[in-house]
């Protein structure tokens, strides 16, 4: 890209993808499981948005209903999620999700990695078979220019014999490098959208730390989004550039990165920020800072959802009503009868 | 590779000994020999009495006197040449009755392994992918349903209906005037439109138990990981079911296709018997009534040499579709 084309797309912060009023509730036999619940966030072109938040806060799902890949017997009840693709505005959530439509988006605008890299890909298909796949069905090329073209993601995604590696399957490979052959297939089309659900937590921490390296490198090298799913905070601060946290189905915050650990406003944010492992300690942590345990989101009772372990809740309040997400101040938006 | 077939081959030859020790035991379990079946035939059937001296000499003539290891090297080395010996109970030589045989039981059973496969594995693909529909539903009643029906029960059902509906008697593969007939285009013909009801008779336990196999592998397969990132990808629904889950789910199916060879004959005797099919079935369980040894002996053989290739060429499948095992293989 030259730079003046470069230095257009810096300029212009133009908003790649919209999600609003987003519900994604699960019809199960003991009821509906609302797993997103009226999540609304924003992310920019070549930004880097983090989600964080407990395990089973939805964080998976929102990915998965973006992509539209939400399994049996979830279902997208409400809410727009806006792709903005070259002058268009089209709404993912309007898609009939095995259609024509979504599925010239899926690898093409919106790629997704996941958090097991052991089983992500297939056991009996080459991973070079499976990268090629991804390019022949979004780029107008022949076989031979798409192994061309995967040999060059390997190299890039830093698998050191590209030639041998092309050809093995993914039991021939290690964790990390099967997570790097997951990238490789990710960005094989250029996407505008990257969401990693978890990238590295099923890694050793060194791996961690080198796919983090990497996908940093290569956000500067293509020039996509990602959108990052984590418990780890850690993570977050290293390559985010904006942090929505959620909480059993809810977004409760929304903020730059150095706001979100600066200056955080909800009280769960507060206390997650204290369990940040010290350097040195295992990274993944459990987040033993906050007392008590996520409720099943089942027959939720009204009011906040974070009320039974919040340190400020305040009876008459916080268990009436259910708070709404307020831009406090400049691009910080809490909900929390706190900041009213 | 070329390692690995080899050492199956081998493999094969010793489990083949076995095997004849076993077939051979089993034939002498009962007690008595087939002098001794035959004495008592003779007396129950037609009254006669056989004199002492004369048990004794067939005794020597059917070389049924000597120790068990001495008939059993003797059977062996007849057989090891390719020489099958002769029925005691029907005075023919083997190879002529099983040559007779044999042909059409492989075809029958190649037929039935056709229907099976042709009928399970759409079925229970469907059924994993609607799971609880009401498809589902239906193919699981019809799975237990073909279960749970013993053949001999389902065969006299189908003969009837056919009988009924198509207004063709069907027992045997022939026709009477064919019987006896040599090859013609007519035999044929007449050959063919017999085949449905062994076919469907034989073939249906096992098609219902695919469809069982079938629904929960893919089942399993479906939920992996890399179907959602094929999914992810932007493949098409049906081309992803078919390159990646029906593949990996496929694979232990196949890889056991030679073992419905032997579940094939042994579950075709009893219908055969019932349908009157000229197969080895029949033979197989009359000779084992009679103690006729060089008949039980080599159908048995026979058999086995059948369920051994047939795991053999399976084995050799499950290496050229699933690289994991080809590695494992190549690895020892
Ligand atoms: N296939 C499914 N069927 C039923 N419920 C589901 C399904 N997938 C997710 N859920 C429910 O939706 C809620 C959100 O799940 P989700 O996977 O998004 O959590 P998460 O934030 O990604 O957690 P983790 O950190 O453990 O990955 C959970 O309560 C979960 O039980
Ligand atoms: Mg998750």
């Amino acid at each position: 890209m030259d730079f003046e084309n470069k230095t257009i797309l810096n300029n212009k912060n133009i908003t790649l993808l919209q999600v609003k009023n987003l519900k994604v509730y699960f019809y199960l036999e003991e009821g509906i499981l609302k797993a997103v619940d009226d999540v609304s966030f924003d992310i920019g072109r070549k930004k880097v948005l983090g989600i964080v938040g407990e395990s089973g806060c939805g964080k998976s799902v929102t990915a998965q209903s973006i992509l539209r890949i939400v399994p049996h017997p979830g279902r997208t009840v409400e809410g727009e999620i806006l792709l903005h693709q070259n002058g268009n505005l089209v709404d993912l959530a309007r898609l009939n999700p095995s259609g024509r439509e979504i599925r010239a988006i899926r690898g093409k605008e919106i790629a997704m990695i996941f958090q097991e890299p052991m089983t992500s890909l297939s056991p009996i298909h080459t991973i070079g078979n499976q990268i090629m796949e991804a390019v022949l069905l979004h780029r107008d090329i022949s076989q031979s220019e798409a192994r061309e073209l995967t040999l060059e993601m390997l190299y890039k995604v830093g698998i050191s014999n590209p030639h041998q590696r092309i050809d093995e399957y993914s039991y021939q490979l290690s964790g990390g490098l099967r997570q790097r052959a997951m990238i490789a297939m990710a960005l094989s089309c250029n996407p505008s959208l990257l969401i990693a659900d978890e990238p590295t937590t099923a890694l050793d921490v060194t791996v961690q730390a080198q796919i983090l390296e990497l996908m940093k490198e290569l956000q500067r090298e293509f020039g996509m989004s990602i959108i990052y799913i984590t418990h780890n905070l850690g993570v977050i601060a290293e390559i985010s550039d904006e942090v929505l946290v959620m909480y059993l189905g809810k977004a409760i915050e929304h903020a730059n990165i150095d706001e979100i650990f600066h200056n955080p406003l909800h009280p769960y944010t507060i206390g997650l920020l204290k369990s940040i492992p010290k350097v040195g300690k295992k990274a993944r942590t459990r987040l033993e800072a906050i007392k008590g345990i996520v409720p099943p989101p089942l027959d939720l009772p009204r009011g906040c959802r974070f009320y039974q372990r919040c340190r400020e809740a305040k009876e008459g309040i916080c268990n009436v009503d259910n708070p709404s997400l307020i831009e406090v101040t400049k691009g910080h938006r809490v909900s929390c009868f706190l900041y009213k | 590779m070329l390692f690995y077939v080899i050492r199956r081959l081998l493999y094969m030859i010793i489990i083949l000994f076995l095997l004849s020790v076993v077939a051979f035991i089993i034939i002498q379990l009962p007690p008595g020999d087939y002098v001794s079946a035959y004495v008592a035939e003779m007396q129950s059937m037609r009254g006669e009495r056989l004199a002492e001296e004369e048990i004794i000499a067939l005794r020597k003539v059917y070389g049924v006197d000597r120790p068990m290891y001495v008939q059993y090297s003797k059977w062996l080395w007849k057989l090891s040449h390719g020489n099958f010996g002769m029925s005691l109970q029907l005075q023919r030589p083997v190879i002529d009755l099983i040559a007779e045989r044999l042909p059409l039981t492989v075809l029958i059973c190649i037929l039935a392994t056709i229907f099976t496969y042709a009928v399970g594995m759409p079925i229970g693909i469907y059924s994993a992918i609607r799971q609880y529909s009401i498809g589902d539903y239906f193919s699981t009643v019809f799975g237990f349903i073909g279960l749970a029906v013993p053949n001999f029960l389902l065969a006299l059902i189908l003969m009837f209906l056919f009988y009924k509906y198509f207004g063709f008697s069907i027992g045997g593969l022939f026709s009477l005037q064919y019987m006896d007939a040599s090859w013609s285009a007519g035999k044929f013909i007449d050959m063919f439109k017999h085949l449905p009801i062994p076919v469907i008779v034989i073939g249906t336990p096992g098609a219902a138990a695919l469809i069982r196999t079938m629904r929960g592998c893919l089942l399993d397969e479906l939920r992996k990981q890399y179907v959602i990132t094929a999914r992810a990808k932007g493949l098409e629904e049906r081309t992803l079911l078919f390159k990646y889950p029906v593949r990996v789910a496929i694979n232990p199916i196949i890889s056991t296709i030679g073992w419905t060879l032997p579940w094939l004959i042994s579950g075709g005797t009893i219908t055969s018997i019932v349908l009157g099919l000229p197969t080895t079935g029949p033979l197989l369980f009359e000779a084992l009534l009679k103690q006729d040894m060089e008949l039980a002996g080599s159908i048995l053989m026979i058999l086995s040499f059948l369920t051994v290739i047939g795991t053999f060429i399976s084995d050799i499948l499950l290496v050229l579709l699933d690289p994991r095992i080809r590695y494992e293989k190549s690895a020892v």
